[in-house]
């Protein structure tokens, strides 16, 4: 089964592979969710219980991450108007003053590699790009990420802004000086101290809707 | 009632190593000139691109990035002084760099601390930084400070609440990583000069140095190099920090973390000095590396800190080389792992500043006790850098004839006297009533407590004290 060579690709990490594979796959009539499903992100879960294990470094996941999503934008115009979807969509974005991006980008690639379509607004995004980009891709969820303590109000003012515009979305809040206590007080839905964790909670709210 | 500060102790080497070969040394300046000619660096400052562009750089200004030829970098770094002086509040604390030692500094600007009655971890609060302040005017080791952690408990202008702070509770020079606005550098400057009390001594011996980070790989913030351009321009000395990291913001090796990294200094030092001839600049190089399967900050040996010196007096300005600072989560062997030995290195390669001193987790906990343990390491750095004193009083050949074979020596008036004379640790081999050792980290707090105690550093006079709050008051109202 050659679904089988396109869950191998994506173990193997051969960016330039998957395209013609996912592509012969559709040509031969193979169900989309299956390529979907069994091919792309079942690899996506391995690679990740591997990077969990220790066995794979960070330039690695994120070669897997990329080989998938080349895999995934052969797919998606099979997708768009189906019943199948990918895990959901996540806006993410380092907040307004703060240009800290290794680990927003860790964690976006991450989420990325679980599954979820990602929308990355890069860094110093204030709280109005977000509202926008919340709009235009009606995410389940949107992440914010702070490294200075002076930054963290913007997270505040970020979901404030959600919350007068009525937006239906969870917002998680992560980076290093950011913690539960403040993710509680500020009203946000969750908080992730690292990347698996932000995984987690991503994939626990995103069940809860 | 006041104490005295003790005098502080730079680290004095009496011999010096060389990491990087001469050819190395071209390699790396070749490369600078290739990338910033090439590939060039992202500036989003307005006012920064405009300067660049007066002074000969090739400006696109639509994609904000500055491309640097050779020249025009060598003429604007010929203006950046070698030298320079940073001052304390009184002369006994200046910061000569022109001396060959190297003053070492805490480190900043962390966001948690481990309070140091409750020993609970919280968010870092501006007395936090007047507490480490002192300790850290107590401790001879540290001979300039860098605000510990943030002033989060002042929303408003916390950097010049940690500057406030800073000044208030140490007559060490104070350097600050966290005024990185064009209107906060204003603010910090005021505040600078009430210090200095003379514009004259702001300029001669300034009281506070600003530090701000490019950002790897191969960009600038527009806020901080504005911060910058405030600080040159009233004389305060400015220094650029690359952190590019290993794997992530940089290339996967060494050299390469270096080549960004030099880069990315060395185009702002131009822009100062293009903007400011003879403005004090210094590079600082401190690049981490990322843990690979994590993707965690975690530091890098010392050689390559130590390398960041040779570049610096490469291009003819002083350093800040990063001799300590620890991704450790507590206090133990591992927090002990880098700091000695990186300060060491770099001290025999010839770095003017030093800074990292009494952090954990990556520089962001302050753990009460960390300064006087970290003040030990430095202590054995310092004294491993020394070198050996070999006079005739030392030698003591007389002594040993005197003594003879299998003599001993405890009797001699020689021996009582140098025995005096050695600087023995007050935090190890501190004796218990069993016979045996104290546990050093009981002996640190213990200290940390004492100094708390009883050590108040001379104040900053009363009119001076008035004018500091005035002035963190007009820049809440501005700021607000
Ligand atoms: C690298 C670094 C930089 C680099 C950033 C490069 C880049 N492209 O990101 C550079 C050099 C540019 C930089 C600049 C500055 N920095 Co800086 N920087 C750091 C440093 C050393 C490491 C951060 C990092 O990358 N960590 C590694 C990543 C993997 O961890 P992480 O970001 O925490 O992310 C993980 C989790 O938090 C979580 N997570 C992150 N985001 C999110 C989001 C969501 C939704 C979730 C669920 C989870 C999550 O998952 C991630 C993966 O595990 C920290 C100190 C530290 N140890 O944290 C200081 C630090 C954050 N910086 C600091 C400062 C002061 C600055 C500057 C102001 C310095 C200056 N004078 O110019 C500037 C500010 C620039 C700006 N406007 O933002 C201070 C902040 C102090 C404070 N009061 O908050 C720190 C704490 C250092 C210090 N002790 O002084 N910095």
């Amino acid at each position: 089964m050659s679904v089988d060579a396109i869950f191998q690709s994506i173990l193997e990490r051969k960016r330039s592979d998957i395209a013609p594979l996912v592509q012969a796959e559709i040509d031969a009539g193979t169900e989309i969710s299956v390529i979907l499903n069994d091919g792309l992100i079942g690899a996506m879960d391995v690679v990740g219980r591997q990077f969990g294990d220790g066995l794979l470094f960070v330039p690695e996941l994120l070669v897997a991450a990329e080989t998938m999503k080349t895999g995934l934008e052969v797919l998606r115009p099979k997708l768009v108007g189906s019943e199948i979807t990918n895990r959901g969509t996540v806006v993410i974005g380092t907040v307004q003053g703060d240009l800290h991006d290794i680990g927003k980008n860790l964690v976006s690639m991450m989420v990325e590699g679980a599954g979820f379509a990602v929308v990355d607004l890069g860094v110093d995004v204030a709280p109005e790009r977000f509202l926008e980009a919340a709009r235009e891709h009606r995410p389940q969820v949107v992440g914010l990420s702070a490294l200075l303590t002076t930054s963290m109000p913007a997270m505040r003012r970020c979901i404030e802004l959600f919350e007068d515009a009525e937006i239906d979305v969870k917002i998680i809040v992560g980076g290093a000086p950011v913690n539960q206590e403040y993710a509680d007080e500020i009203g946000a839905d969750g908080y992730g101290s690292d990347a698996p964790g932000a995984v987690r909670l991503i994939k626990r709210l995103v069940t809860e809707t | 009632m006041f104490t005295q500060t003790p005098p502080i102790e730079p680290i004095a080497p009496a011999y010096h190593v060389r990491i990087l070969t001469d050819e190395q040394l071209e390699q790396f300046r070749a490369g600078t000139f290739q990338l910033l000619e090439r590939t060039g660096i992202q500036c989003p400052s307005e006012r920064a691109l405009d300067i660049y562009a007066e002074h000969g750089a090739d400006v696109d200004f639509e994609n904000r990035i500055v491309r640097l030829p050779a020249d025009v970098i060598l003429d604007a770094l010929a203006q950046a002084p070698r030298h320079y002086t940073m001052g304390g509040r009184s002369e006994a604390f200046d910061l000569d760099l022109s001396k060959p030692v190297t003053y070492e500094a805490t480190d900043g600007t962390g966001t948690k601390t481990i309070d140091y009655a409750s020993r609970e971890m919280r968010a870092s609060i501006k007395d936090d930084v007047a507490k480490s302040a002192r300790v850290a005017d107590y401790l001879s080791s540290i001979s300039f400070y860098w605000p510990m952690v943030s002033a989060q408990d002042r929303p408003i202008a916390p950097s010049l609440h940690e500057l406030d702070a800073s000044f208030n509770n140490t007559l060490k020079h104070v350097q600050t990583p966290t005024v990185v606005e064009e209107t906060t550098a204003r603010y910090a400057i005021e505040m600078a000069r009430v210090v200095a009390e003379t514009e004259e001594s702001l300029r001669s011996r300034p009281p506070l140095s600003l530090l701000i980070c490019t950002i790897a790989p191969l960009a600038q913030d527009a806020g901080a190099m504005e911060a910058a351009l405030v600080a040159a321009e009233a004389g305060v000395p400015v220094g650029f920090m690359s952190m590019p990291n290993t794997g992530s913001t940089a290339p996967a090796t060494i050299a390469g973390t270096l080549a960004v990294g030099d880069a990315e200094i060395v185009s702002a030092l131009v822009l100062i000095n293009m903007a400011f001839p003879g403005a004090p600049v210094y590079h600082s190089f401190m690049p981490g590396m990322t843990h690979p399967r994590t993707g965690a900050y975690l530091a890098h040996d010392g050689y390559v800190y130590a390398i960041g010196v040779e570049l610096a007096h490469m291009w003819g300005v002083p350093t800040l080389a990063g001799t300590f600072g620890s991704d450790a989560h507590t206090l133990g062997w591992e927090a002990g792992m880098g700091g000695g030995l990186t300060s060491f290195l770099c001290a025999l390669c010839g770095a003017e500043t030093g800074s990292g001193m009494g952090l954990l987790q990556g520089s962001t906990l302050l753990h009460p006790d960390a300064l006087v343990l970290d003040a030990e390491l430095y202590r054995r750095a310092q004294s491993d850098a020394a070198g050996l004193d070999t006079s005739p009083d030392h030698l003591a050949l007389d002594v040993i004839h005197a003594v003879g074979p299998r003599g001993h020596y405890l009797r001699e008036r020689h021996t009582r006297d140098f025995l005096r004379k050695t600087d023995f640790s007050d935090v190890v081999h501190i004796t218990d009533e069993k016979g045996g050792y104290r546990d050093p980290f009981l002996v640190a707090r213990q200290k940390t407590d004492w100094i708390l105690e009883n050590h108040h550093p001379e104040p900053l006079s009363e009119s001076q004290q008035a004018e500091l709050t005035r002035i963190l008051e007009a820049a809440e109202n501005e700021l607000t």
